[in-house]
């Protein structure tokens, strides 16, 4: 039987793409956070293709568990901008380079 | 599985994970009391957090040490001979560090109940991590560690260099963990939706493996998560800035312990696909790859640089890339060499582990002074001869000169090298090292053979706790040395 690669993943692995993508390239901090939330969401979209197309109920049992982490990393993530925020008025990455000099 | 048995093996996984579980006890007991006890009280939570760690011991010890691989909650967590070994060497850093925070802390802008807690929680995910056994144990272990940690680097209030630190350190850790989920997404689909360990194993050596391209993909992907983490070349970016700005004792436990608790995890991947024949070529390419820069890159970063908490994170890739040589030969592939590899692994990770938390020890008893730039060592011989000559034991030990436990770490990762018939990476692992002399000796000359700067008086005094600290871990760097069978049995 030859082997069907789903459509679905591709998609997930473009949008991890751009995700990737956006961290390299965008300084603005919020945005770069939000490309990171665009990666761990197409792997979730690889979990849930992968549990259609095997029938194995692991991955969303994965998918579950990554939505949690996502949520908890996001309220550590946002208290250490806010944190940022207070010592300067933007959080731009590219003005972050205290520690280069 | 029957009802009854089921019920055993969950009593019986949670007396073996009982060392975590007395951590996390702990880590909520710190917590409560600090909201709990009156103000001037404070003193006693880094007690309540160091007997935490003593119980924990306790519990590692009465688990004990044997050559059978256990699999806890079905499959979830493993415990054998590494993570065993991983594990007594990320408690005794962490009692240490213990005993090193509390004169750091005064005077700073620290909360004192987050920050033993989170050391605590950041232990207890050190261990998890190196225990896990499966792909979403991996995953979750992977960032209870990596969360852990970015609270603790910015945990320090009004000071922008911290805070610095923990957003370079979220950015880049939620970037790992997302390309280590990719890659188990890679390796669930090409498996056929397994996710323990084993079972990949058995799927990879029965063939039933229908893309093994997804299968490598999949450890690509996983690896370079890990290579954010245990900071490989190229991946390695962030950790001279992160080292920098974040707190002494916070960097030294990120420095060793995340290390510790990365390489086991990734030896226990590296096990799980060494014997699968169809390893495509590319894989052991990128270990290989990884290795030799790191090598290069971390060594010569550290010659040019200024500071010692960036040279020590250029130190600290180098000596990731020497620890990578065993695995990259396992993957060669020589899978009959996993047994000398794991010894060689597990003894460098306690050498490094050594040395590394007595050179940041004595940084954080010369703090604020120490903490900058490699000219305010200048005479310390002289200031302070008794932390003097601790930093000039670790960093001979760094380089790795006899009889030290640097020089045996070498030796057995080198030997593997050798024994895996690939004499080019112990000649670069051994070249590396000879650079590596000139930067470890230039703060070792900045100690001994250069004047203080005008104005420079006597350095504080260690505390006791510091002091003890200070002089178990030289201690550890000749008993490990001349002893090593006191660690491997």
């Amino acid at each position: 039987m030859q082997y069907m690669i789903p459509g679905n993943l591709i998609l997930a692995v473009a949008i991890f793409a751009i995700g990737a993508g956006g961290v390299l390239w965008r300084r603005d901090a919020i945005t770069m956070f939000m490309c990171v939330e665009l990666m761990f969401n197409a792997a979730n979209l690889g979990f849930i293709t992968l549990t259609q197309s095997l029938g194995r109920p692991e991955g969303v049992a994965i998918f579950l568990f990554v939505i949690t982490i996502a949520a908890a990393e996001a309220a550590v993530g946002l208290a250490l901008f806010i944190k940022i925020f207070d010592d300067r008025e933007k959080i731009d990455a590219e003005d972050l380079n205290l520690l280069q000099r | 599985m029957n009802l009854n048995l089921f019920y055993f093996h969950v009593v019986d996984s949670l007396l073996l994970t009982s060392p975590l579980l007395l951590l996390m006890i702990a880590a909520i007991v710190v917590l409560a009391a600090d909201v709990m006890m009156p103000r001037d009280w404070r003193g006693a939570l880094p007690w309540i957090a160091g007997i935490g760690v003593a119980a924990s011991s306790l519990a590692l010890a009465g688990t004990g040490i044997n050559g059978i691989a256990l699999t806890l909650f079905n499959g979830a967590l493993v415990i054998d001979r590494l993570t065993f070994l991983s594990d007594a060497v990320i408690l005794g850093g962490a009692l240490y560090l213990i005993a090193i925070s509390p004169r750091w802390l005064r005077g700073r802008w620290v909360p004192q109940g987050e920050y033993y807690a989170l050391l605590l929680f950041a232990t207890m995910a050190m261990m998890a991590l190196a225990h896990s056994n499966e792909l979403l144990a991996l995953f979750l272990n992977f960032e209870l560690l990596s969360i852990s940690f970015y609270v603790l680097l910015g945990i320090e209030k009004r000071n922008p260099r911290s805070s610095e630190a923990g957003f370079k350190y979220f950015i880049i850790g939620s970037l790992a963990a997302a390309f280590l989920l990719m890659g188990i997404v890679f390796i669930f689909g090409a498996t056929g939706g397994q996710t323990r360990f084993e079972a990949i194993a058995r799927a990879l050596d029965g063939g039933a493996v229908r893309q093994p391209l997804f299968m490598a993909v999949g450890l690509g992907l996983l690896f370079v998560g890990f290579a954010f983490k245990i900071t490989l070349a190229p991946f390695h970016m962030y950790a001279p800035d992160v080292y920098d700005g974040a707190p002494t004792p916070v960097v030294a436990a990120l420095a060793t312990g995340t290390k510790v608790a990365g390489f086991t995890a990734l030896f226990h991947v590296v096990e799980m696909v060494a014997r699968w024949k169809g390893l495509p070529v590319g894989v052991w390419g990128a270990f290989y790859a990884a290795a030799v820069a790191s090598m290069v890159v971390g060594n010569v970063g550290a010659v040019v640089q200024p500071n010692i908490k960036r040279l020590l994170a250029y130190s600290s890739i180098a000596h990731s890339g020497y620890m990578m040589i065993p695995l990259a030969v396992v993957l060669a592939p020589r899978p009959d060499l996993i047994g000398a590899a794991r010894d060689a692994v597990a003894y460098y990770l306690l050498a490094y582990t050594i040395m590394t938390l007595l050179a940041f020890g004595v940084i954080s008893t010369l703090a604020p002074e120490g903490e900058g730039p490699i000219a305010a060592w200048a005479g310390l011989g002289r200031r302070a001869p008794m932390r003097a000559a601790f930093m000039a034991l670790a960093m001979l030990s760094l380089i790795g000169l006899p009889p030290t436990v640097g020089f045996f770490g070498k030796i057995a990762l080198f030997g593997v090298a050798i024994d895996g018939a690939h004499i080019r990476l112990a000649v670069i692992g051994i070249l590396a090292s000879v650079v590596s002399v000139s930067y470890y000796l230039r703060v070792v000359i900045a100690i001994y053979m250069s004047e203080p700067a005008e104005g420079a008086g006597r350095v504080g005094f260690p505390n006791a706790a510091q002091t003890l600290a200070l002089v178990v871990g030289a201690v550890c760097v000749f008993v490990f040395a001349i002893f090593p069978w006191l660690y491997s049995g």
